[in-house]
C-alpha cells in the first residue's frame, strides 16, 4: 500500500498510470479469448458425478476460441488435465466433458444436445436461444460484458452441479433476483 | 530537610505502604491493561482475517468470471461490521478488480497490489495507529486467482481499550486511597505502643522513679521489647533498693545506720520544734561483748547482736527509731514525749524496760557446718539518755552526750542509765529512792490511817473517810498524791491497798465492841488497780471475815476514773460485794467523764460532790447550781449525798438548804488519828446524847 512508497507524487504518477494501462488492458482481451476461459473456468464451479483425472472439451464445429483453448491444453484445471477435442459424430461425445457449440449451428443445436442427453456433459454456446433449446449455459454479452445464462435444469438432467457462487453469476439468476 | 531516618515510625509506615500498594496497583493496571491491548489486538487480527478469508472464496467465482460487480455484492456486506472500513480485491495480475467505498471516505486503493499479498498479522504499531490492513490470496484448487484486501479501523476498539484503562486507573486510585485510610487508622496498631513507651521511658528519666511500668500486653516484637523495658526497670529498681539498703541499713541487724540515725534525728528535732514536745537520745553500749567475741567468735557475737536488735525494737513503739552506730553500739530516738517534765520518767522508763530486755538470758543457737551449737549467754547494757526538746541543740551535740551519759553509766558499774542532765539525773535519783522506800514501807508497814468525820444535818458524827498517811523517818509525812501514783507505777498498791482495807476493817470491828461508836461507818478508797485484781471480792471477804467487820459499816470509795475501762466487770463485782452488804459511793463527782449512764447501772448507794464545786459554792452561782443539781439528782434515783471540803457553816447552810443531809470537812474535824478520833466522837455524844440516836438510825 501507499505507506512505503517515498514521496507522494511519485506515487500518486504510478497509480494513475497502472489504472490507466489496467483499464486498457480489460478492454482489449479478445472475445473468443474470453470465451474459452470461461469454458475453462466452467470446470472449476461445476461438479461432474464421476472424478476423472482428465477434462475433456469438445468442439462441435468451427470457432475463432479453438485457437485459445489449444493454447492451454495439457494443463491442469481444478485438478484434471485439460483435453480438447472437435466432435462430428455422436460416437465421439461419449467422455465429453463439456461441449460446445458456436453460435452460428445454430440449426443444429436440437440434434448435438440429444447426442448428449442424459449424460453428464456441461452443454455451452455463445447463442442467447440456447437454454431455451435445452442447453445448459448461453454466453451472452450484456452491459458490455461476457456474462451467462444457466439453466439449472439442463444441468440437473445430466447430472451435474453447479457451484452456488456460479448460479449467482449467471444472469438469468440476477434478473430472477 | 529531615532524612528518611528522622521521620516518625507511623510515617515511614504509610510511606512504605504507599510506596508498595501504589506500585502493585501500578503493575496490576499496566499488566492488565497490556492484556487487554494484545487480546484485542489478536481478537482483530482473527476476525479480519476470517472476514478476508470467507470473503475471498466468496469472491472466486467473481473473479474467475470477470465479473465486478459480483464481486462488489460480496464485498459490501463487510461493511455492516464495525471493524471494517473498506475492502478491495485484486485479480491476479494484481490490478484492482473490485472495492466498495470507505465508510470514512479517505481511504484510496492503489490500481495495483503492491503490497505483502499474505499479510495475515495486525502489529501492535498498526494498532496504535489506529488503522491495520490485512491481506489474504484468494486460491482455487491451489490456483491463486487473486487477492483479497481489507483494511481495518482500530480506533473505537482503542477507545474502548482506553476507556476501560481508565476505569481501571481510577478504581486503582480509589485502592490507593482507601488503603492508605486502612493504613492511616491500623498504624496505630505499631505507634500508640511505642509512643507509651517511649512516654515512660522519658518519665523515668526525669523522674527517676523506676518502680513506673508499661501497661501493655502483647505478644509481638513490641510486646518484647516492652517486657524487657519493664525487666530493666525492675531490675534497677532492685538495685536502687539494694543501694538504700547498703547505704542506711546495718547489714547485720538491719536496723538504720550511723548515716539513716542522723537523717532521723535530725527529723525528730524539727518535729520537736513544731510540737514543742519532747524527745530523748539514748546511747547503749552492751557490757562486755568483746568477750563474747573473742570466746566464741564473731558468728556467735554477729547472731547475739541481730537478737539484741530484736528485743529492742520490741521496746520501742513504732514511731521511734532504733539504730546501730557501731560495733556493740545501739542509739535509740524516742519522740512525741509529754511537753512537761514528765518526758524525763517517760524516757526513763524506755530505758529500764530496756534495761530489762536486754538482762533477759540469751540462747544462741546455731548450725555451723552441719554441727549445731547452742550457748547460754547474758548480758547486761549501759545507756546513756539525754532530752531534747526543740531544736536548739545540734545532732552531733545531742550523741556526743548521751555518748558522755553512757559513760557514767558504765563507770558507775554498767546495768544501769544515766540522764546527761544532773538535774533530770537527780529527778531520776529521787524518784529511785522514793521507790526503795515505798517498797521499804510496805515491808515495814510504815503507814498509818486517819479518819475524818462525816456528820449529819445536826451535826452528829455518823462515819468517817479513811485516808492513808505515809510518816517517813526521814521526809516526814509524805502525802498520797505523791506516792499512791508511784505505788500503782512500781505495782505496790495491791499490797496497800490490801493494808488500808485491813487495818480499816479492824477499826470497825474495835468500835463495834464499844456501845458508843458501834453505829461508825467507815468510807476506804479503792484503787481502780485494786478493783480490777480477779481475786479483789475474794480478798474483801476474807479481810471481812479475819477481822469480823460489819460489812454493813464499810463503804468503798472509787472514783469515775475507774469506769474508764469495761463496766462490766466491774459492775459484777460491785453487785458481789453490795449483795454481802458493803455500799458505794462514787467520789469526785462532777469532776471526770460523768455519765449518768453509769448512775443506773452500777449499785451506788452515794454521790460525794467534789470538794471544788463546794469551795466557791457562795461566790460562784454555778457552783451552786452545779451543787443544787447534783443533790436533786441523786435524791431523784434514790441516791443519798454527800458533800465533801466542807469549811463554813455558811457553806454547810446552803448545803443543807439545797437538801443535802451529809457533810465531810475541817469544819468537822480534820484527818485525824484513829484515837483522837474517837476522843471526838464521845466528845460530841456527851454534848449531845439524843442526836446519836437519831444518827444511829439514820442511814
Amino acid at each position: 500500500m501507499p505507506s512505503k512508497r517515498p514521496l507522494p507524487f511519485i506515487r500518486l504518477l504510478l497509480a494513475v498510470l497502472t489504472l490507466a494501462w489496467g483499464t486498457c488492458h480489460a478492454q482489449t482481451s479478445p472475445e473468443p479469448q474470453i470465451k474459452a476461459a470461461f469454458l475453462v473456468n466452467f470446470l472449476k464451479y461445476v461438479e461432474w458425478p464421476e472424478a476423472k483425472p482428465t477434462a475433456t472439451i469438445c468442439l462441435f464445429g468451427h470457432d475463432a476460441l479453438e485457437t485459445y483453448l489449444t493454447r492451454v491444453e495439457g494443463r491442469p484445471v481444478a485438478g484434471r488435465e485439460l483435453r480438447l477435442r472437435r466432435v462430428t459424430h455422436p460416437n465421439q461425445t461419449a467422455d465429453c466433458d463439456v461441449l460446445y457449440i458456436p453460435e452460428h449451428e445454430e440449426a443444429r443445436f436440437g440434434i448435438v444436445l440429444r447426442w448428449v442427453d442424459r449424460q453428464a456433459t456441461l452443454t455451452v454456446s455463445d447463442a442467447e436461444i440456447f437454454t431455451r433449446y435445452g442447453g445448459a449455459i448461453a454466453l451472452v454479452r450484456a452491459d458490455g460484458r461476457l456474462q451467462f445464462d444457466i439453466n439449472a435444469q439442463a444441468l440437473q438432467r445430466a447430472g451435474l452441479k453447479p457451484s452456488s457462487q456460479l448460479m449467482k453469476l449467471a444472469r438469468n439468476a440476477k434478473d430472477t433476483r | 530537610m529531615k532524612s528518611l531516618r528522622d521521620v516518625s515510625v507511623g510515617r515511614k509506615l504509610l510511606m512504605s505502604l504507599g510506596v508498595t500498594t501504589g506500585l502493585a496497583l501500578l503493575v496490576v493496571v499496566l499488566a492488565v491493561s497490556a492484556g487487554s491491548l494484545l487480546r484485542l489486538q489478536r481478537s482483530a487480527q482473527q476476525q479480519l482475517l476470517a472476514l478476508a478469508d470467507i470473503t475471498g472464496t466468496n469472491s472466486q467465482a467473481a473473479l474467475s468470471f470477470d465479473d465486478t460487480r459480483s464481486a462488489r455484492d460480496t464485498l459490501s456486506p463487510l461493511l455492516s461490521n464495525p471493524l471494517v472500513e473498506t475492502a478491495a480485491i485484486y485479480d491476479r495480475d494484481n490490478h484492482l478488480f473490485a472495492s466498495i467505498p470507505a465508510r470514512d471516505g479517505r481511504f484510496v486503493f492503489s490500481p495495483t497490489f503492491d503490497a505483502d499479498p499474505d499479510k495475515d498479522t495486525i502489529t501492535l504499531r498498526d494498532l496504535l495507529s489506529g488503522r491495520a490492513v490485512v491481506a489474504r490470496p484468494i486460491v482455487l484448487s491451489g490456483e491463486r486467482l487473486g487477492t483479497v484486501m481489507l483494511v481495518a479501523s482500530l480506533a473505537p476498539a482503542l477507545h474502548g481499550w482506553a476507556a476501560d484503562v481508565g476505569l481501571m486507573l481510577a478504581a486503582a486510585g480509589a485502592a490507593f486511597a482507601s488503603a492508605l485510610l486502612l493504613a492511616f487508622s491500623l498504624r496505630r496498631l505499631i505507634t500508640v505502643p511505642l509512643e507509651k513507651l517511649s512516654e515512660a521511658a522519658n518519665a523515668v528519666a526525669t523522674d527517676q522513679d523506676y518502680s513506673r511500668r508499661v501497661a501493655f500486653r502483647s505478644e509481638d516484637e513490641i510486646g518484647q521489647l516492652v517486657g524487657h523495658f519493664n525487666d530493666m526497670l525492675a531490675q534497677i529498681e532492685h538495685r536502687d533498693r539494694e543501694i538504700m539498703e547498703l547505704a542506711f541499713y546495718d547489714p547485720l541487724t538491719h536496723l538504720p545506720n550511723r548515716r539513716l540515725l542522723l537523717d532521723r534525728l535530725q527529723q525528730a528535732l524539727a518535729a520537736s520544734a513544731r510540737h514543742r514536745k519532747h524527745g530523748a537520745v539514748m546511747l547503749l553500749d552492751l557490757d562486755g561483748f568483746k568477750g563474747l567475741n573473742d570466746t566464741w567468735g564473731h558468728d556467735v557475737g554477729d547472731l547475739f547482736l541481730s537478737v539484741v536488735a530484736r528485743r529492742l525494737e520490741g521496746c520501742v513503739r513504732e514511731c521511734d527509731t532504733v539504730a546501730r552506730q557501731a560495733g556493740d553500739e545501739f542509739v535509740v530516738i524516742l519522740e512525741g514525749l509529754s511537753e512537761s517534765d514528765d518526758a524525763v520518767i517517760e524516757a526513763e522508763n524506755v530505758g529500764r524496760k530496756i534495761l530489762q530486755a536486754i538482762t533477759e538470758p540469751y540462747q544462741l543457737e546455731m548450725t555451723p557446718e552441719g554441727v549445731q551449737l547452742r550457748r547460754n549467754y547474758q548480758c547486761t547494757v549501759s545507756i546513756g539518755i539525754t532530752l531534747f526538746r526543740g531544736n536548739a541543740l545540734s545532732v552531733d551535740e545531742l550523741i556526743k552526750r548521751a555518748d558522755t551519759a553512757m559513760y557514767q553509766a558504765k563507770a558507775s558499774g554498767r546495768n544501769t542509765l544515766r540522764f546527761f542532765d544532773p538535774e533530770m539525773q537527780s529527778r531520776v535519783l529521787a524518784r529511785a529512792l522514793l521507790d526503795a522506800d515505798l517498797r521499804e514501807a510496805v515491808r515495814d508497814g510504815q503507814f498509818i490511817l486517819h479518819y475524818q468525820p462525816q456528820v449529819d444535818r445536826a451535826g452528829h458524827i455518823f462515819g468517817a473517810e479513811a485516808l492513808i498517811r505515809w510518816p517517813h523517818p526521814q521526809r516526814g509525812m509524805v502525802s498520797p498524791a505523791d506516792f499512791i501514783p508511784q505505788a500503782e507505777e512500781i505495782g505496790v498498791i495491791q499490797e496497800i491497798g490490801r493494808w488500808v482495807l485491813e487495818s480499816a476493817c479492824k477499826q470497825l470491828a474495835a468500835w463495834a465492841m464499844r456501845r458508843e461508836m458501834a453505829h461508825l461507818t467507815v468510807a476506804v478508797n479503792v484503787s481502780p488497780y485494786q478493783f480490777r485484781n480477779p481475786d479483789f471480792v475474794e480478798q474483801v471477804l476474807a479481810i471481812l471475815e479475819r477481822t469480823g467487820a460489819q460489812p454493813q459499816k464499810l463503804e468503798f470509795e472509787i472514783t469515775e476514773s475507774m469506769l474508764l475501762g469495761s463496766v462490766e466487770g466491774i459492775a459484777e463485782k460491785m453487785v458481789a460485794l453490795k449483795a454481802k452488804g458493803i455500799g458505794f459511793s462514787l467520789d469526785d463527782f462532777g469532776t471526770g467523764y460523768s455519765s449518768l449512764v453509769y448512775l443506773k447501772r452500777l449499785p451506788l448507794d452515794q454521790l460525794k460532790i467534789d470538794r471544788s464545786f463546794i469551795k466557791d459554792i457562795l461566790s460562784d452561782p454555778n457552783d451552786a447550781e452545779i451543787a443544787r443539781t447534783i443533790t436533786a439528782l441523786a435524791h431523784g434515783i434514790g441516791l443519798e449525798v454527800i458533800a465533801e471540803g466542807v469549811e463554813t457553816e455558811e457553806q454547810r447552810d446552803v448545803l443543807i438548804h439545797q437538801g443535802c443531809v451529809a457533810f465531810q470537812g475541817y469544819l468537822f474535824g480534820r484527818p485525824m488519828p484513829a484515837d483522837e478520833f474517837s476522843e471526838l466522837v464521845l466528845r460530841s455524844q456527851v454534848c449531845a446524847i439524843p442526836s446519836a440516836m437519831e444518827v444511829a438510825d439514820a442511814p
